[in-house]
């Protein structure tokens, strides 16, 4: 199968879903001829024209909006924050009414937008254009949140997004941009709220999101010669997650990692390391849950210190070692 | 009073809703005094109903509103509501055409092409209402949105960025001020420097217009231009249409900071009383007001004694409500 980038496999899924649908449309700043900040949109003004190519005033609070009101007419938005950092500017438009709408209306209305936002540190951005989010929005009910880690993922998973009759947060990873990844060409969805095991393994489980699927994979591909056999489980979605697919992970190695960029105060992997104590998976346990996440500070503008504030590789493995220890 | 733009079954009409949006909310006025209703505190339009009749009577039905607040019962009454199902969500009762569990104001119902308050926190229906006339132009419906919101709204940032939006795209959509010269307890003169509000249309290059908000054929004629302008593809207007707060902010509003004698003046200006005259000078029988205000009166009469015969929400029934409405939280 041909191999291209995360970028590529964004752009493609959002080419494929416009010529499907004339309902799907983008919204967003320097989205047109810049092709957004980090050249994901490129060719699709050329392609679509600047009805459906729509480059915004900076002014991300009624991009926000504004897809929801769309949304509500019938149309399909995928809006564009530059910086997940900046969906700070559209919380209330995404918490208090994309979110709430079709509760509040009593199912009467529906709103199916999706957000891309680029998330995360390792481009020397510093404190406000690195930061992950995404535990903002996985804590609110009406809101759906997914993240993908590879290129075949991010095809499927934002088609299924534009396809969903609910707002998507799509959070995209920058560093995860230039990876390339087999991709097919034709149009095709994977299921949201459905978790996938990167790497099938009996004695440790990772769950990790985003480019930490791909360090723990790496970490697992280092691990396994030293004879330690690491699951990797991607939630994918976050919200809502497959407790299933890790509780029945968590159910045959009796060890957790849990592994995401975001701040470990209040992140993901605080809700799923409650969710494995709360369940059926926790009389299976071996070893405490272990969480390696982003150290709780801003994110340094310093190189080296920004590359100390987030999992890295050799802190899986270490990690990973010690939840060995437990016998 | 220029009626020349309306024939006299309009008028009747027109001075029909008024009269049952103030008859409704005097009502509601008395069932949440002596405990009838089921909600936290309504907030009432009285003496403000020249501006959401006027603003939203007499467009197409396929065209959206996006009502304020506060003037959402006579918005819900253009658009032909049952008064009863209105009643129904103040006495907790089981409606049928709306969501039991939502405030009026926040309820939408798109086959009647209302969107609510998409967010009580105000101002986001500015920008949902914008998002709604980028669909309108994208799917090249014809519609227009006229989007409603008060004087002290138009202080939030999302006013700025969502009439920005629309100037630049060209919206069809009419924003209409209703400038009731009180946001709370906030005097309009405190909180907005350059007089008429009418005037920050000029930041967006689109037309500004301050318009009599009592005189509802003013508001109508205006707000009719604006939407004519928008389906034209001229883009937005913004009218602001100067009233006056007569209901406090709420009803667990004591009002202890406006003076009695500002109220006064004001209460003679009664946008019905002012359409009354018109009617008078233009030759309806005192006999056919008087026939028109009774009629009015039964019929939301009617829709209390309905509402009140209809069952209550009973524990099962918000149990069954929950999780049916639990659904809802996702399709």
């Amino acid at each position: 199968m041909r191999e291209i980038t995360y970028a590529e496999a964004i752009r493609e899924a959002l080419r494929q879903e416009m010529q499907r649908d004339p309902h799907v449309f983008l919204m967003g700043e320097d989205i047109g001829v810049y092709g957004g900040a980090f050249g994901v949109t490129l060719g699709l003004l050329e392609e679509f024209g600047p009805e459906r190519v729509r480059d915004t005033p900076i002014s991300e609070g009624v991009i926000a909006g504004a897809a929801a009101g769309a949304a509500l007419t019938g149309m399909r938005p995928v809006a564009e924050i530059m910086f997940m950092d900046f969906t700070t500017l559209a919380m209330e438009q995404l918490v208090n009414q994309a979110a709430k709408t079709r509760y509040m209306f009593g199912g009467k209305a529906k709103v199916p937008m999706v957000l891309r936002t680029p998330a995360g540190s390792g481009t020397g951005a510093a404190a406000q254009h690195s930061q992950s989010l995404e535990a903002w929005f996985v804590h609110v009910p009406g809101l759906k949140v997914v993240m993908p880690s590879t290129p075949y993922d991010a095809k499927g998973l934002l088609i299924s997004a534009i396809r969903d009759d609910n707002p998507v947060i799509f959070v995209e990873q920058k560093l995860l941009y230039r990876t390339k990844g087999p991709v097919p060409e034709e149009p095709y969805t994977v299921p949201l709220s459905v978790a996938e095991v990167k790497r099938a393994g009996r004695d440790v489980t990772i769950i990790a999101t985003g480019v930490m699927v791909v360090r723990s994979l790496a970490a697992a591909a280092k691990l396994a010669q030293e004879g330690i056999e690491v699951e990797v489980v991607d939630p994918r979605t976050l919200k809502p997650y497959d407790a299933e697919t890790i509780t029945k992970s968590v159910i045959k190695t009796g060890r957790v990692l849990i592994v995401h960029e975001a701040y470990k105060t209040c992140g993901f992997g605080a809700e799923i390391a409650a969710m494995i104590s709360e369940g059926p998976a926790f009389m299976y346990l071996n070893a405490p849950i272990r969480r390696l996440a982003g150290l709780d500070i801003p994110i340094p503008y310093n190189r080296t210190l920004e590359y100390h504030a987030v999992p890295q590789e050799e802190n899986i493995i270490t990690a990973v070692r010690e939840l060995m220890a437990y016998k | 009073m220029k009626t020349e733009h309306l024939s006299l079954s309009d008028l009747t009409n027109i001075y029909r809703i008024m009269l049952l949006s103030r008859k409704f909310e005097e009502k509601i006025v008395e069932l949440f005094h002596s405990g009838k209703t089921r909600c936290f505190t309504p907030h009432l339009g009285i003496g403000e109903e020249a501006v959401s009749v006027g603003a939203f009577y007499g467009l197409s039905k396929q065209d959206l509103i996006s009502p304020h607040y506060r003037g959402a019962t006579a918005a819900w009454l253009v658009r032909k509501l049952p008064a009863t199902e209105l009643m129904c969500i103040y006495l907790g009762k089981k409606s049928t055409g709306l969501a039991n569990t939502m405030a009026v104001q926040w309820t939408t119902n798109m086959t009647l092409n209302v969107i609510g308050m998409a967010s009580s926190i105000l101002g986001g229906g500015i920008e949902i209402a914008v998002g709604a006339a980028l669909g309108a132009k994208l799917g090249k419906t014809g519609q227009v949105v006229v989007n409603s919101f008060g004087d002290g709204t138009t202080n939030r940032g999302n006013f700025h960025e969502a009439l920005n939006l629309a100037a630049v795209f060209r919206l069809p959509i009419v924003f209409v001020c209703q400038n009731n010269q009180w946001a709370m307890n906030m005097r309009v003169a405190k909180a907005v420097t350059v007089g008429k509000i009418s005037k920050r249309a000029v930041a967006y290059g689109f037309p500004g217009i301050t318009v009599d908000g009592n005189d509802v054929l003013a508001v109508h004629q205006t707000v009719q231009e604006a939407v004519q302008r928008a389906r034209d593809g001229l883009g937005p207007t913004l009218v602001e249409a100067v009233t006056y707060r007569m209901s406090p902010h709420s009803e667990r509003d004591p009002d202890q900071y406006r003076a009695e004698a500002e109220r006064r003046k004001w209460r003679r200006k009664c946008p019905i009383l002012r359409l009354e005259a018109t009617l008078k000078a233009k030759g309806m029988p005192q006999e056919e007001l008087l026939n028109i205000q009774q009629n009015a009166a039964d019929e939301i009469a009617k829709a209390v004694d309905e509402a009140l015969s209809r069952p209550d929400l009973t524990p099962e029934d918000r149990l069954q409500q929950w999780s049916a409405i639990y659904r809802e939280i996702y399709i």
